[in-house]
């Protein structure tokens, strides 16, 4: 490498890293540190813990996540051993919808199963969905399986079949071979994934807010009500610390089960896993899989469309063409179009910086150097980790100074979703890069490509894929937002996720119906952005 | 019939309605070893997990001792395999690797720990027990798949492609060392390769397979000595063949060879292919030109090749010394002229 080169790298990581870090600190660092000094008296902290009310919440949020990360890792244990095991037609349709309600955002998923609960006629039934601890468990199933799914299912295939086979030979009938042999080795993702389920069904927000009403609270929705309605900035802070310890200790198991994960060896023989199976059982497993992913995860979005399509006089766009009417209309003063436009603008804008300041943080992150890819890579994991409401409240709390108070502009929305958004596009592209294999450089440099060449033939089609991909997630991210957006968002300047929820807040059919439209919308573009995510061909469960 | 050992009766595998193995049908004495020979694909593996239960069979029967194995499952066999990739269970040490088929047929752990040390020995890895699967080399994580195959005590052990990922020295050095062991043991053994060396060296007889069906089947001498086609020959090594022109004189098929004229044994054939035995070929004064192209060694043997009239090459086995290009002289007699068919019947 030429002392030119040297130079240009040497700059652009200066430049990376002095950009990242301003952004970091002034938005995420400063914010956060300020909650943590608010929450931090000792009065405050004996209060909080010796509150009866305190330890009720913390038990609630804990017990809901472990049932909730419990039951998703079965149901996604069993479909991943479904898509791995078996060929069948269709089947990359199937597992394209079993991805979707990963990436939906969550008031999408409340109010679908709030449509359920409505469709069915379930309140006040034992099954309601509203309002109840199994609503908040049926939902956030619904979400993480896709995790499991995803993780579990890309590890799957790549152990060793032949293990398995050879464990047959041994006289393990096909429960012990599972037990002893399949999931020892599917250990590490199944920690990974049931850490980062956890990690979202602990720092629940919208479904918790949406289907569990006042009296299920839990730590992420008590840290809003403390802020926002009881201006209690002291309790809410302890809580968001509490809540962040508990983060970074289940930050850590993943990091530590992904480090775990081993790439597997490559094995000579590849295996079409469906032909060493009782055809009987193939249609057994397939039939419940299908059954399960088309029922319980598209039947909640079909209800949703249902009941959005649903008025007083039969079916109609009428709550649709409602959500687009001019201000001197009825519903209006919830500002759905506002609502839309806002979404769609704020998501772009957090797009673009989340896509800037993530393709720096990824040059920092796969610097030859351990020290400063080790330590940015660590530096941004906090971020990826701190749940919105936090975001909001640290922003908040924090930037409200003479010199710097921003926290009513309206660009702070776009740049407190673009957070998470830095954190996934930073991770992605970091990881791009650092599992392209070194050979294909070696290759082209002895077929006569020069550092430049190299770059441009090899480098730039992974790092400009998987860049697409993550700028992609990133736009999927901000516009359902809602933690951060739930304080940040003016009242005159909503999005689509707090209209649904202002919504929703009030009693009738047409706000109602307003809001399954509204969420009908938001689903349809997460859906489209997400589409062109599996376009671009990138597996983003691995790199989350 | 054979009162003891393998019987597979018509067996044929479909996959996906393609077929990978048609009418197989041999068998084996307990105790013998066979060797399975054939290129990649020709579905050697298959038929090694069909025989232990693993992949459905779609006809046929399997047999141990006149009993049918079909409607047992894999785990009720007891038929061991050895995988090509070892298979070793990755998050397992070496000695839970070769304890694990005595905890399937629940010997106690005391029985079961001095099984393993007993089998650990046998395979010279005493000292490994607690050390992980993967950080054995190739031939260490080799000896442990056998130890973990021969633990549970199978009537009969199939070894896929054992030592195709290792060098010649090492080869050599396990086949004597797994051999001596299971020759000690008896137990019936087939062995999957595509090296016609290895086969000769570990095998009573041997199987030929291509594209799913046998070629030839019997004693390793008698087929080595008569190959049933063109394409056994090649399986087994046999140098020299070529596509002869075709000769019709007086309504008798024939080939014009260099060395005189020679007659089909079956004219009614499509196609054959002629063998030269290097053993055969003589560098003599009288014989026919060929120029030499290069030297070959083939198992330590020198063998020179060289180009015949400049239609067809053959190899010649000798211990003199020629320089490429050199004009030497061949003779050969017409009866050392082996006609094959190209393909099976």
């Amino acid at each position: 490498m030429n002392a030119t080169v040297k130079k240009i790298s040497a700059l652009t990581t200066v430049i990376a890293f002095l950009i990242v870090s301003a952004f970091y600190t002034v938005f995420y660092f400063y914010p956060v540190g300020k909650v943590l000094n608010y929450g931090t008296g000792f009065s405050t902290v004996s209060r909080v813990f010796n509150s009866s009310a305190t330890w009720k919440v913390i038990w609630f949020t804990t017990w809901q996540a472990i049932v909730s990360t419990f039951i998703s890792v079965i149901v996604g244990i069993c479909i991943a051993n479904v898509f791995t095991k078996f060929e069948f037609r269709g089947k990359q349709v199937l597992k394209a919808l079993a991805i979707i309600p990963f990436v939906m955002p969550t008031v999408v998923v409340a109010t679908a199963f709030i449509s359920v609960n409505d469709f069915l006629h379930l309140n006040g039934t034992p099954f309601s969905l509203q309002g109840s601890t199994l609503g908040i468990i049926v939902a956030h199933v619904f979400f993480n399986t896709a995790i499991v799914i995803r993780t579990v299912g890309s590890i799957w295939p790549q152990i060793d079949f032949e293990s398995e086979m050879a464990a047959r030979t041994l006289g393990a009938n096909s429960c012990t071979t599972f037990f002893r042999v399949t999931l020892p080795q599917l250990k590490t993702s199944i920690f990974a994934s049931a850490s980062l389920a956890f990690l979202f069904t602990f720092t629940s927000f919208g479904v918790i807010l949406l289907l569990g009403g006042l009296e299920k609270a839990t730590l992420e929705t008590e840290i809003w009500r403390y802020a926002t309605q009881r201006t209690d900035f002291e309790t809410a802070a302890t809580l968001g610390i509490i809540q962040l310890v508990i983060i970074i200790i289940m930050l850590a198991v993943n990091t530590r089960s992904r480090s775990l994960i081993t790439p597997a060896k490559k094995s000579a023989a590849a295996y079409n896993r469906s032909n060493y199976t009782n055809p009987r059982l193939i249609r057994l497993r397939l039939t419940s899989c299908i059954v399960f992913i088309t029922g319980f995860l598209g039947l909640p979005f079909a209800i949703l469309i249902e009941r959005s399509l649903s008025a007083s006089n039969g079916y109609s766009f009428q709550y649709y063409k409602q959500i687009f009417l001019e201000s001197s209309e009825r519903f209006s003063i919830f500002g759905t179009r506002r609502a839309i436009f806002n979404s769609l603008l704020w998501a772009s804008l957090a797009m673009v910086i989340a896509t800037i300041l993530g393709l720096l943080a990824a040059v920092l992150m796969t610097h030859k150097s351990k020290k400063i890819s080790r330590s940015s890579d660590i530096f941004l994991l906090l971020p990826l980790g701190t749940s919105g409401v936090l975001i909001g409240f640290g922003i908040i709390v924090g930037l409200n100074t003479s010199i710097l108070d921003v926290r009513s502009e309206w660009w702070i929305v776009p740049v407190a979703q673009s957070i998470l958004g830095v954190g996934f596009v930073s991770r992605i592209v970091s990881t791009a890069i650092t599992n392209q294999d070194p050979e294909l450089k070696q290759a082209a440099q002895t077929l006569g490509a020069g550092p430049a060449k190299v770059w441009w033939h090899i480098d730039m089609p992974i790092v400009s894929r998987s860049l697409v991909a993550g700028a992609t997630f990133a736009f999927a991210i901000a516009i359902g937002e809602f933690g951060a957006t739930a304080f940040l968002a003016r009242p005159q300047r909503p999005t689509i996720p707090t209209a649904v929820f202002n919504l929703l807040g009030r009693p009738g059919a047409a706000t109602f119906g307003q809001a399954m439209a509204l969420s009908v919308i938001l689903a349809l573009i997460t859906a489209t952005a997400v589409s062109l995510l599996e376009r671009t061909g990138q597996v983003v469960g691995n790199e989350i | 019939m054979k009162s003891e050992g393998l019987r597979v009766a018509g067996l044929s595998v479909h996959l996906n309605e393609t077929p990978i193995l048609s009418d197989i049908n041999f068998e084996i004495r307990a105790g013998e070893t066979l060797a399975i020979l054939g290129p990649s694909g020709c579905g050697k593996s298959t038929l090694l997990k069909s025989i232990s239960g693993l992949v459905p069979i779609t006809t046929g029967d399997i047999f141990w001792n006149l009993q049918s194995l079909l409607s047992s499952p894999v785990h009720k066999r007891g038929i061991g395999l050895m995988f090509q990739n070892h298979a070793l269970f990755p998050h397992k040490t070496v000695q839970e690797n070769v304890r694990f088929g005595l905890e399937m047929k629940k010997i106690p752990k005391g029985q079961s720990d001095d099984a393993v040390r007993e089998l650990l020995d046998l395979v010279g890895l005493r000292g490994y027990e607690s050390r992980s699967v993967q950080t054995l080399s190739g031939g260490e994580s080799q000896r442990v798949a056998l130890a973990r195959a021969l633990a549970p005590e199978p009537k009969l052990i199939m070894l896929d492609e054992p030592f195709n990922a290792l060098d010649r020295s090492l080869r050599r050095r396990l086949i004597e060392e797994i051999y001596g062991i299971l020759t000690s043991l008896g137990i019936t053994t087939i062995h999957v390769t595509h090296d016609s060396e290895e086969a000769s060296q570990v095998a009573d007889s041997v199987l030929l397979m291509d594209n799913g069906k046998i070629m030839d089947h019997g004693e390793f001498s008698e087929v080595i000595k008569s190959p049933k086609n063109a394409i056994s020959a090649e399986l087994l090594g046999l140098q020299t063949l070529w596509k002869p022109k075709l000769e019709n004189k007086n309504g008798l098929h024939g080939l014009n060879s260099p060395w005189g004229y020679k007659e089909f044994p079956e004219p009614t054939a499509s196609s054959y292919k002629v063998l030269v035995r290097p053993e055969n070929i003589k560098v003599d004064p009288a014989g026919v030109e060929a120029v030499v192209l290069n030297n070959v060694f083939i198992s330590g043997q020198k063998l020179v090749k060289c180009s015949v009239l400049d239609s067809f090459s053959v190899h010649v086995k000798t211990d003199e010394e020629f320089s490429i290009g050199q004009s030497i002289k061949l003779l050969l007699n017409l009866e050392d002229i082996e006609i094959l068919l190209e393909h099976a019947e």
